[in-house]
């Protein structure tokens, strides 16, 4: 919701900091042309500002900034216990961008970046060396768009539109685009490709409303997924992160009544179920910076670092919203 | 509360001026001027007094979440496009001598130019000059911002400097400091006024009452520094939930403990009555 507070803010990217090493890379001029307005700071390394000391997330996320970068080290990491690897066996992601547009109240990312502004790493090329390197010796599966949402950010990188020239190169690399975004729109030229899967995270209305400030709404979702999957495109539903409300039962019921009314079972690759979870330490931080917020007032239980609901409600839901998607989806094509 | 440090009274005076400051007796090491929602240090001149200053004020009258800190003062420009008596709001200071840099989270709409800031152990004269990165240079800016970050977050801490000359060594008599200062007085009061507003407060989490119950059952359940801690997180997300808190805490407000078992016991009954959901 506007307030008549807004229009003090700057605009989300007025500022954008710029690596001394990245001004000149091609990506980076391209991205500079399509935000002409932008004011440019320029910076030793994306550390200064992404993560200095006493950020607040919070503020930040009223008016996020952009850090164009350089990365270096370690490009590719190993899949987290945390995330669902599909059977997949060599299962990596990849974080060429850091931080996301939208504004989820529950979002991991509060806690594990010191700072809401959003970094875009231009070497997207060297990335691509290093997939082409752990290729040599296995298939990869990799995860692209897990600490941010590329598809929404597509106007702005061009990212994805690389990823799926990569990919269309290496048959046997499986990727994963995770997206709230409705920004199909932005790919709709490129042709489906077997090997990349297009992953939609979908909420119940209220739980979009409620607290995943900024994203597409469902019917919005949909749509981008009724495009992708009637151009070809591998399409998996994620209702993952799973949120505990007090009338979470009627919500996810109408929620995968609704998905399925607007979408044919038969043109979904398959369904990923996840029960909302987090670690320890992502939660103390995130705590402080919102004490007030109701997704993180539920007295969480705590296993081998990991947080989440309590085995009964864990269950509850996880049985729940499966024997609901069951109803349309083969249970083997439903990963939890 | 909004603080302000200047370097010297004449960049201070305008201030005092329009906000009505009176001058705090009891800091006998600076000279405070305030009232019951701004504060003004004058630090003296130099990036180590502009340094010591911030810190004074900031520890004597330690800020809250939601507060905001600006150090204000006039400034050299490096090219003469930037007019005399301009204010630039920095995005960017540099520490000359250090090499460090600073970066304010730009977060507010503002009516300023914006501009780098490069902050020096002493004037910048004419041989200097060629060695200057940033659009203006000032001898307080880095290390008033150096000393803030330490106790407010980047989008709180703002550098306002007006251009005052162009490097070329000419001295201005403290009239037309003041004068300088002066004419930016009110877009930096507005400017100010707007961002006070944007910053948010600290939203409590207990009501008077529900303190006072909580306090009342840790002095009586006798708990531990960390059951208190974990108490009051466990309260605070039972109030968040929208459930009544003295209602729970009311059978246990008048039990007493007087051994380190009944501690456990009861500690943990009313841990398991604030984690239900």
């Amino acid at each position: 919701m506007n307030s008549s507070k807004d229009g003090l803010w700057n605009t989300d990217f007025s500022h954008i900091y710029v690596e001394r090493k990245a001004a000149d890379h091609p990506r980076a001029k391209r991205i500079l042309s399509r935000l002409k307005n932008s004011r440019l700071i320029e910076i030793g390394h994306y550390k200064d500002v992404f993560c200095r000391s006493r950020q607040s997330f919070r503020l930040q996320k009223h008016s996020p900034k952009l850090i164009l970068a350089v990365k270096e080290g370690n490009l590719l990491y190993k899949g987290a216990r945390v995330c669902q690897d599909f059977g997949n066996h060599h299962f990596y992601y990849t974080s060429c961008v850091m931080n996301c547009p939208y504004d989820c109240e529950y979002c991991y990312l509060q806690g594990m970046y010191p700072s809401a502004n959003i970094v875009i790493f231009v070497n997207l090329e060297d990335i691509f060396l290093d997939v082409e390197k752990l290729l040599k010796s296995h298939p990869v599966y990799l995860c692209i768009s897990y600490d941010t949402d590329l598809l929404a950010l597509e106007g702005i990188t061009g990212f994805v539109s690389s990823w799926l020239g990569f990919a269309s190169r290496h048959d046997s690399l499986v990727i994963e685009l995770r997206t709230k975004s409705a920004n199909f729109n932005a790919i709709k030229d490129i042709p489906p490709l077997d090997n990349v899967i297009l992953a939609w995270t979908l909420s119940p209305v209220e739980v979009i409303h409620d607290y995943e400030e900024g994203t597409p709404s469902l019917q919005a979702r949909l749509k981008s997924i009724k495009r992708a999957v009637d151009r070809g495109w591998k399409v998996r539903l994620c209702f993952d992160p799973i949120i505990f409300t007090r009338d979470w039962k009627r919500q996810y019921g109408a929620c995968v009544k609704e998905v399925f009314e607007e979408l044919s079972p038969d043109s979904i690759h398959d369904v990923s179920l996840g029960v909302f979870r987090i670690s320890k330490e992502y939660l103390k931080r995130i705590h402080k910076d919102r004490p007030n917020s109701l997704v993180f007032a539920y007295p969480f239980e705590e296993r081998e670092g990991v947080c989440t609901y309590s085995s009964g409600h864990t269950k509850e839901m996880r049985d729940f919203l499966y024997s609901e998607i069951s109803r349309y989806i083969p249970g083997d094509k439903i990963y939890f | 509360m909004i603080y302000i440090t200047t370097a010297m009274h004449c960049e201070a005076k305008p201030f005092i001026d329009r906000w009505n400051l009176k001058k705090d007796s009891a800091s006998s090491i600076f000279r405070v001027y305030k009232n019951s929602d701004r504060i003004l240090l004058i630090t003296g001149v130099g990036v180590v007094s502009a340094a010591v200053g911030a810190t004074y004020l900031l520890t004597r009258y330690p800020p809250r979440f939601g507060d905001m800190f600006m150090n204000i003062g006039i400034c050299g420009a490096k090219d003469k496009d930037i007019k005399k008596g301009q204010a630039v709001l920095c995005h960017k200071i540099i520490h000359h001598d250090t090499g460090r840099c600073y970066y304010p989270d730009m977060l507010f709409k503002h009516p300023f130019l914006e501009g780098v800031l490069e902050t020096f152990s002493r004037p910048v004269d004419k041989a200097l000059r060629p060695s200057v990165e940033g659009d203006v240079v000032d001898m307080e800016g880095a290390g008033a911002y150096q000393a803030a970050e330490r106790f407010l977050s980047h989008g709180a801490i703002h550098c306002i400097k007006i251009v005052s000359d162009y490097l070329e060594g000419n001295k201005l008599d403290k009239g037309q400091v003041t004068d300088l200062i002066e004419g930016n007085v009110p877009a930096v009061s507005r400017w100010i006024s707007v961002v006070e507003d944007l910053l948010p407060l600290p939203e409590p989490l207990f009501t008077k009452e529900e303190e006072e119950y909580l306090d009342r059952v840790c002095q009586n359940l006798r708990l531990t520094v960390a059951l208190k801690h974990q108490l009051k997180h466990l309260a605070g997300q039972y109030t968040v939930r929208s459930q009544d808190l003295v209602e729970a805490l009311k059978p246990f407000g008048d039990i007493k403990c007087t051994s380190k078992n009944e501690v456990k016991r009861y500690f943990e009954q009313l841990k398991g009555r604030l984690m239900e959901y």
